[in-house]
């Protein structure tokens, strides 16, 4: 049975539940209504980000469920992007950010964990300057307070 | 409407999560809000070797909220942590003396989650009941490593032990154990007194080194823990079965019994290890999957030996052991060729045997492969067909004794094997032994050639 999903811009959305319930918060929110072809309404969500959203969920409709690995090392995981999510994710920064917040709204962590990845790809290898520079970030520290924290943290550099 | 990503702390600390420590180092100084998430991944985890960096033990009081993991070289100076570090789940103390006792009993008071914890006491030092008494109050510790000089009687394992039920894994190195002779019990009155722990202490992996009394593991460790899954033992042990031999055979029954779950064995630098003690030590583990014997007095030899004769005896013992590991000081034991042979087709579960240690005599057993294979009732007992690992270390006695590249990468070398069927005439009597050799190894379908080592 389809679902109906609502942007926040009133455009409607027919997909299959599978797809749908690869967000969480739509998983929990069908369950808790239980059968009905009510839409739903996604408040927070544009047109133009929803459709990237369900592309996403489309392709990914037969992953199966992550299980979170407690023992994860996190500095040993690996940042490799899958081809079809890489070339999923050359959006502009603007959408990029949009997919971020949608995924973190929708509660769709691989989507989320794919976002994220891609900006830390981003930021791997750049100065704070440049950080900065990619993210238009003002930098609200003083320059002996940035001295500060370059000299407190500089034994990381070389690893 | 556009909400700035970088306003959520938590997707702040997912793409922290994808940083190397030098980016996160940028990443914090680039601005206010960047500062904690970024910061506080990079200092989650400290290492020995970034002691050595001047600027982390400068900059360690202001970042100590941060530190979940703190891992000290052994002379490490903690004196400059932070009252701030709280949240430590895992810590590696610096060695202990008495000059930094109070440090780190004031930074295990404070850091009540503490799951892991490694403590190395310096030599000669007398045991902190303090410290120990701190310890027994840390409820979230799963794995605890104790290295001690002092002669810490069992009485003070077992009181932690009586108060950390949650404890999974338990390393204990006491230079000096002392005898459960002192009290002068009989093996039964003992018996009784073991209701003194909690039936159910969850301890799965408990390791033991130092001057060891068997009888005192087997039954004042051993018999309180259920669920033990592995148990290493190093040191020297006592001898105790020349003098109750059917005591002895009892409790290893008993041993049986109470440790179902127990399938991890292993022995390590023993220089008088009697053969009897390693026979029903071994017995009384019939579910065994995985045994290391390393650095004993006996050679690899004589434990495969002890390990035949009771299967031998006992044909269901073992039945699911999957790896041996035996590295033991005598390089070139007798019987070392047939030993390997007959332990291959003994174990039909065993994926691995490792022998790094030892140097094995092709040119034996080959002539030992050779003379199995013309019995009239050869079949295919000598396919391992779990068999995946075999650490070995082949050498012959004729100069170019093996056919260099021929393992390599050959698991399909179908070129070379015709090459050393299609010439039987032209085969130089050097290859002899090789060929044997690597014709039984290509009967075993999952093994990985590569683990074979053939020197001259």
């Amino acid at each position: 049975m389809p679902v109906i999903l609502v942007s926040s811009d009133a455009q409607e959305f027919k997909v299959d539940k599978e797809v749908a319930e690869r967000s969480i918060l739509i998983k929990n929110m069908l369950e808790d209504v239980g059968e009905s072809d009510s839409p739903i309404p996604l408040p927070n969500v544009t047109a133009a980000v929803l459709t990237k959203v369900i592309e996403y969920c489309e392709h990914h409709r037969n992953d199966p469920v992550q299980v979170p690995d407690e023992t994860d090392d996190p500095r040993k995981r690996s940042n490799d992007i899958e081809e079809w999510d890489m070339k999923f994710m050359q959006v502009d920064q603007e959408m990029l950010f949009e997919i971020i917040l949608a995924a973190n709204y929708l509660d769709i962590k691989p989507l989320l964990d794919v976002g994220c990845k891609t900006v830390a790809n981003i930021i791997k290898g750049k100065t704070p300057e440049e950080i900065r520079k990619a993210f238009n970030i003002v930098n609200d520290f003083t320059p002996e307070e940035e001295a500060q924290i370059k000299k407190e943290n500089e034994w990381a550099e070389d690893r | 409407m556009f909400t700035d990503i970088f306003a959520i702390p938590e997707v702040l600390l997912l793409i922290a999560d994808h940083l190397s420590p030098a980016d996160l180092a940028s990443a914090c100084c680039t601005c206010r809000s960047w500062f904690v998430p970024f910061a506080s991944q990079l200092w989650r985890s400290i290492e020995p070797d970034q002691w050595t960096h001047g600027a982390l033990t400068i900059a360690l009081p202001r970042y100590s909220a941060f530190i979940r993991e703190l891992r000290c070289s052994r002379f490490t100076r903690l004196d400059a942590l932070g009252p701030e570090c709280t949240h430590l789940t895992l810590l590696r103390a610096p060695e202990v003396t008495l000059d930094n006792l109070d440090i780190l009993q004031a930074v295990v008071n404070r850091n009540q989650d503490v799951e892991e914890l490694w403590l190395t006491f310096e030599q000669s030092m007398p045991a902190p009941l303090e410290l120990l008494g701190a310890l027994a109050g840390l409820k979230k510790l799963r794995r605890l490593s104790i290295d001690a000089s002092w002669v810490a009687s069992h009485k003070h394992i077992l009181h932690l032990l009586e108060h950390l039920p949650g404890l999974e894994s338990l390393r204990v190195e006491l230079s000096a154990m002392p005898s459960l002779r002192d009290t002068e019990t009989t093996l039964d009155d003992r018996h009784q007194n073991s209701d003194e722990l909690p039936r159910q202490h969850q301890l799965q992996y408990l390791s033991v080194a130092g001057y060891l009394h068997m009888e005192s593991i087997m039954r004042d460790f051993a018999f309180h823990f259920p669920r033990l899954k592995a148990l290493m033992l190093e040191g020297d042990f006592e001898n105790l079965y020349s003098e109750d031999a059917e005591a002895t055979h009892r409790l290893s029954q008993e041993m049986s019994t109470r440790c179902p779950l127990l399938t991890e064995l292993g022995f390590k630098n023993a220089v008088c290890l009697d053969p009897q003690d390693l026979w029903t030590f071994l017995s009384s583990v019939p579910g065994l999957r995985r045994l290391s014997v390393c650095g004993m007095n006996l050679d690899d030899a004589q434990v495969m030996h002890i390990l035949l004769v009771v299967r031998a005896q006992e044909p269901r013992i073992w039945d699911h052991i999957e790896h041996i590991e035996l590295q033991c000081h005598s390089l070139i034991p007798p019987g070392l060729e047939a030993a390997i042979l007959q332990t291959l087709s003994a174990f039909p579960m065993l994926k691995s045997l490792s022998l790094p240690a030892a140097t094995v005599d092709a040119d034996t057993m080959a002539a030992f492969i050779h003379a199995r294979r013309l019995q009239p009732d050869f079949g295919g007992e000598w396919i391992c067909k779990n068999l995946e690992e075999l650490d070995l270390r082949l050498r012959g006695s004729l100069t170019g004794w093996f056919r260099p590249g021929v393992m390599e990468g050959s698991v399909d070398g179908e070129q070379q094997e015709e090459g050393l069927k299609g010439d039987d005439v032209q085969v130089p009597a050097k290859y002899k032994s090789f060929d044997t050799i690597v014709e039984y190894l290509r009967a075993q379908p999952k093994l990985n050639f590569q683990s074979v080592k053939f020197i001259q």
